[in-house]
């Protein structure tokens, strides 16, 4: 941390030193570079319409085991993967949607989706992502992803989506 | 080859053993626990209307759905004489009181079609056996409505053993068009069926308000759950909660002055109480865990709800104060959808049971646990306002139909026929 | 004179030309060689930015495990101390009631007649209750306290008789009853119940202040109750 803050000392005692040079002037203009670490380049949002588009993002869908609303290693790692991305564009925002397969009651169902919807937002806000980017809402096992009453068809429909939306 | 053959008739025979075994159970829980009047139906007598066809097919379909009713009310065991010729039981145009106490009934319900003026009436009367008197006398309009039939056979069932039947009542249901769910209203056997919303949205968990007027349902017509209100006799909607997160299973209680629903606004699914007058909204469950599925007691002092907070979800029992709360269910690892019967003894709900769901009971002092269903995914158990027969969801025919069956599993049969029907709700007599 | 003067303003300019070249070059070639270092400090403060992120994403992730983690181990300490607490009502028998398939089911056996069976007084006592006969449920377990008073269930039955006067809206007979549950059977399974009810007859009965002295009693004595969550909601 200490080198970190010297650099920048010393990078605006430079830019102090030289301000009166015409250069400067239009180095200053410059902001100063985020880091490229194998981020895509960020999708520039219209400017504030009636219906602003969302952000053009796409995260992975994470998935749960039956009557389960805890994130596996699977779902953590992209969690993960996501929080960095969230860190790097505090523009966007989330809305988290919470599913479940056919089985069982459509009530505990709606309650379950909720619960797995939490359960990935409070992971992404321990990954420094505010609260108030991520929206939470469950559909229980009124939206299946997939059609099918066999056990792959379930495990794809057991999930929460991550769909990014304007703030 | 010989072994194997007897073994195949061995294994055959125990197999039926098991059937008969199952169905005699049945017929001692219907029978020993409810006295049943042996009931004859005399085949109608129509003689008067000769002119009138129309009216003679007419009233013979409302005697069959008479006779439906009256032999699913579970107060009537019904006596048909052996031969449907008319004027059979009859002697010199007078009641064959020999031929009906041989066949076992104790009352008889004689139809006839009479001329009045220029009208065609259609006569229900009951003679009793035992008194040789005449117990019931009524005219009906034989008009074919179902509507008509229900009526008449309520009557019968009032005037024959006190009791307020079922036959007019209505089961409303959530049923799948496309990607979408909108309610239905069909009478209690499945006939007169009409949708009650286009919201051209997902629309599920119908609950009737007390004096049947109207049904709290839960809509997505916002794409996120609401509770909304349905005035059937105006088709007017209003909204009953629209808190932040969920807002599903609304729950009358049995006075109609509050509802009991599920809201997650503080967090996760907990248990509230709403008077929709007021808009005073008291919180009853304090859980890290799934609180939801409230369903009332008939005197309204406690409700049965769904928790997991045991780690699987699990039946409880409240007062709506939500004070006293205890575990009710202990089998299995996944018991949900409680329904409380309106005769306070027994409790329904679903349990997973080797890998699908079924129907059960269990007594409200957590014994008695009993299974109802067997085949397919049975769900959504509803009962009806005498607390003598349930409906509820079943997959076992491949489609999701609305089924309907006493309160001790036996005389299951579909009442819809139309696929992707759900979440019934039993309405109250009217 | 006009010449030469021209030819020193002349050669002075060449010369001073000469010397501001010179200097011109100097700052340039120092303004590139500190354009070039800053470039480089720049590309460093660029790397260090990204370690430094992935050293907070890092940092982040280990947070967010261990938080789940905690959480689910907290679950878990709830699930294990709440299955401890269903474990005080479960009936027995234990055991789905079917037809047993390996014969036929035995015959019940002759009942006791309910007056000397405990639990069939209490259950058609407490049924009683649900249906809103509140006067046969009172007269019922008033019985039971009478016949069966070290029974297990005796506090439960005790603590149903304030109930039946409660569902009636008759809150001071209520409270005298529900004082029994906490004098007569205290540390007992319905006292926290009692305890808030007590509070809610009181606040019926207009003494706000003696409920919330049962309320607190009751938040402090059993801190983990429901009954303790629904009185420090009165309590706000």
């Amino acid at each position: 941390m200490n080198k970190y803050f010297t650099v920048i000392a010393m990078c605006l005692v430079l830019a102090l030193g030289f301000g009166c040079t015409k250069k400067q002037t239009v180095k200053q203009e410059e902001p100063i570079k985020q880091p490229e670490v194998s981020i895509p380049a960020p999708v520039a949002t219209p400017p504030a319409e009636t219906q602003p588009a969302a952000p053009k993002i796409e995260f992975k869908t994470i998935f749960f085991a039956f009557d389960s609303y805890s994130l596996n290693e699977e779902g953590k790692a992209l969690l993960n993967q996501a929080g960095g991305l969230l860190r790097s564009y505090p523009e966007v925002a989330l809305r988290l949607e919470g599913h479940c397969d056919e089985r069982g009651t459509a009530e505990y169902n709606l309650a379950l989706g909720e619960k797995r919807a939490n359960a990935v937002r409070e992971y992404l806000e321990n990954l420094g992502v505010s609260r108030s980017r991520l929206s939470t809402v469950s559909f229980g096992k009124e939206k299946p992803a997939v059609a099918g009453n066999d056990e792959a068809s379930w495990a794809r429909n057991r999930r929460v989506e991550i769909v990014p939306v304007a703030k | 080859m010989k072994i194997k053959y007897v073994l195949l008739i061995l294994l055959s025979t125990i197999l039926c053993q098991n059937v008969f075994g199952r169905a005699d159970v049945y017929l001692k829980l219907s029978t020993s626990e409810r006295r049943q009047l042996e009931l004859g139906i005399a085949p109608l007598q129509a003689q008067d209307a000769k002119d009138h066809p129309e009216a003679i097919v007419n009233a013979q379909k409302m005697l069959e759905i008479i006779g439906d009713d009256l032999a699913f009310s579970l107060y009537f065991k019904l006596v048909y004489p052996p031969s449907l010729l008319e004027g059979y039981g009859l002697k010199k145009g007078r009641l064959d009181i020999g031929a009906w106490q041989m066949l076992g009934a104790r009352q008889v319900l004689i139809p006839e079609l009479k001329q009045e003026k220029k009208k065609v009436i259609l006569k229900l009367s009951v003679f009793d056996l035992g008194i040789q008197r005449q117990v019931f006398s009524k005219d009906f309009e034989p008009d074919g409505s179902r509507a008509a039939a229900h009526a008449a056979s309520d009557l019968i069932i009032k005037n024959l053993s006190g009791e307020d039947g079922v036959s007019s009542t209505k089961i409303a249901f959530s049923l799948k068009s496309g990607k979408n769910k909108e309610l239905m209203l069909a009478d209690y056997d499945g006939g007169g069926l009409r949708a009650l919303t286009n919201f051209n949205s997902i629309n599920i968990s119908p609950d009737w308000q007390p004096g049947g007027g109207a049904l709290a349902f839960v809509s997505f017509y916002r794409n996120r759950t609401d509770i909304v209100s349905l005035n059937l006799a105006s088709g007017q909607t209003a909204i009953i909660s629209q808190t932040e997160g969920l807002n599903t299973s609304p729950a009358w209680s049995p006075d109609g002055k509050s509802l009991a629903l599920t809201l997650s606004k503080d967090g996760n699914a907990e248990i509230y109480l709403l008077s929709p007058e007021t808009k005073e909204l008291r919180r009853l469950t304090n859980s890290w865990a799934i609180d939801c599925s409230p369903s009332w007691s008939p005197n309204g002092r406690e409700l049965v709800f769904n928790s997991d907070r045991p780690g699987s979800p699990q039946l409880y029992i409240m007062d709506s104060e939500g004070a006293n709360i205890r575990r009710l269910t202990y089998q299995g690892g996944y018991n949900t959808s409680p329904s409380w019967s309106p005769r306070g003894d027994k409790i329904a709900f679903v349990s997973r049971i080797d890998g699908r769901f079924q129907v059960c009971t269990i007594d409200i002092t957590g014994d008695n646990f009993v299974q109802l269903t067997y085949e397919g995914d049975n769900e959504d158990p509803s009962w009806s306002p005498d607390g003598l027969h349930l409906c509820f969801s079943s997959s076992r025919t491949g489609s999701h139909q609305i089924w309907r069956m006493h309160w001790d599993g036996s005389a299951q049969q579909a009442i819809t026929n139309n696929g992707g029907s759900y979440m019934p709700a039993w309405g109250p007599v009217q | 004179m006009k010449k030469s003067l021209l030819l020193v303003s002349l050669s002075l300019a060449v010369f001073m030309g000469c010397g501001m070249k010179k200097e011109y070059i100097r700052v340039t070639d120092q303004l590139d060689s500190i354009e070039v270092r800053e470039k480089k400090i720049d590309r460093r403060t660029a790397v260090m930015d990204s370690l430094i992120q992935i050293q907070m994403g890092m940092i982040y992730e280990l947070r967010a495990e261990l938080r789940s983690l905690s959480a689910s181990a907290g679950e878990k300490w709830s699930i294990a101390e709440q299955q401890q607490e269903d474990n005080k009502y479960r009936p027995l028998p234990i055991g789905p009631n079917q037809p047993d398939p390996k014969g036929p089911a035995p015959e019940p056996k002759a009942e006791v007649p309910s007056e000397t069976n405990p639990k069939k007084l209490y259950d058609a006592s407490y049924l009683d209750i649900t249906k809103g006969n509140y006067d046969l449920a009172l007269a019922g377990f008033n019985e039971f306290l009478k016949r069966f008073p070290k029974h297990d269930l005796a506090d439960n039955a005790q603590y149903w008789i304030g109930e039946g006067y409660y569902a009636q809206k008759k809150y001071e007979p209520a409270l005298t009853e529900f004082e029994k549950v906490v004098g007569n059977y205290p540390g007992k399974d319905k006292e926290p119940a009692a305890l808030y009810k007590m509070g809610l007859c009181l606040q019926e009965m207009g003494d706000k202040a003696k409920a919330r002295q049962y309320w607190q009693l009751l938040v402090k004595k059993y801190p983990k109750s429901p009954e303790a969550a629904l009185a420090s909601d009165k309590l706000k």
